[in-house]
């Protein structure tokens, strides 16, 4: 499949790499067929959540373990169901970076509100963790530091 | 908006299958308990509004490289220096 992006160009990928997030993201109801790119990213675990429907629509997204080792939420039984998984071993999270543009050190990700995907296949959704041990606007560089 | 008045205890059906009951009214709180089917996600508005906001600032300060960012990435990633884990453990 070719699809235009604004940044990246066009673009051909495997129809089966495309994910399907019914609900699109969050604000962005519109959109609900994105897929994961690694431009420019080499050698970082950071990706890119393109829309394949709009050319200029791109998150920055990371695994939210790279950031908080033991990051875990639950996965309610509706979510489970309508990504139609069995184990929790199906899904991929993600969790979309914020990256003020005039100082990319001071990037929060959204740690409360991971998009997870179930990789058998393909579905995914943007969910609001209940507990609120993690925050919206995590930074993740002092993140980083505290690594050992 | 549909405006009702309730009493503590009172409830108001929406559709058929979901229940929003006035727990209790203390002052200007107001518990109150929502019985919906699991499909219905169930957020505080501003919870529900800020991942909203997150994404939305997120999608219009997405950079057009990851230059900068893969630097930075690369420069926190290195592991402590060899001399001050030394000089730690020979204490």
């Amino acid at each position: 499949m070719k699809f235009r992006t604004s940044r990246f160009g066009e673009i051909e990928i495997p129809d089966a790499s495309v994910l399907f997030l019914k609900e699109g993201i969050l604000g962005f109801p519109g959109e609900k067929r994105y897929v994961l790119l690694d431009h420019d990213a080499e050698g970082t675990p950071f990706k890119w959540l393109q829309a394949v429907d709009n050319p200029a629509l791109a998150f920055v997204v990371i695994d939210p373990t790279e950031i908080v080792s033991d990051y875990c939420f639950p996965v309610e039984d509706d979510v489970a169901e309508q990504l139609q998984s069995t184990s929790p071993e199906d899904y991929i999270p993600m969790v979309i970076c914020n990256i003020p543009r005039d100082d990319p050190a001071k990037m929060t990700a959204n740690l409360r509100g991971p998009v997870i995907v179930n990789i058998k296949n393909r579905n995914g959704r943007q969910i609001i963790l209940k507990d609120e041990v993690y925050a919206f606007d995590h930074c993740v560089f002092a993140g980083v530091e505290r690594e050992e | 908006m549909l405006i009702l008045t309730r009493k503590s205890g009172e409830s108001i059906n929406i559709g058929s299958d979901i229940v929003v009951r006035v727990l209790e009214i203390k002052g200007n709180q107001a518990r109150i308990g929502i019985e919906a089917p699991r499909s219905i996600a169930v957020h505080r508005e501003e919870v529900y509004q800020q991942v909203q906001r997150e994404n939305e600032l997120a999608a219009r300060r997405s950079p057009e490289s990851l230059g900068n960012v893969r630097q930075l990435w690369m420069a926190k990633k290195k592991p402590p220096s060899p001399e001050s884990a030394a000089g730690s453990a020979k204490e």
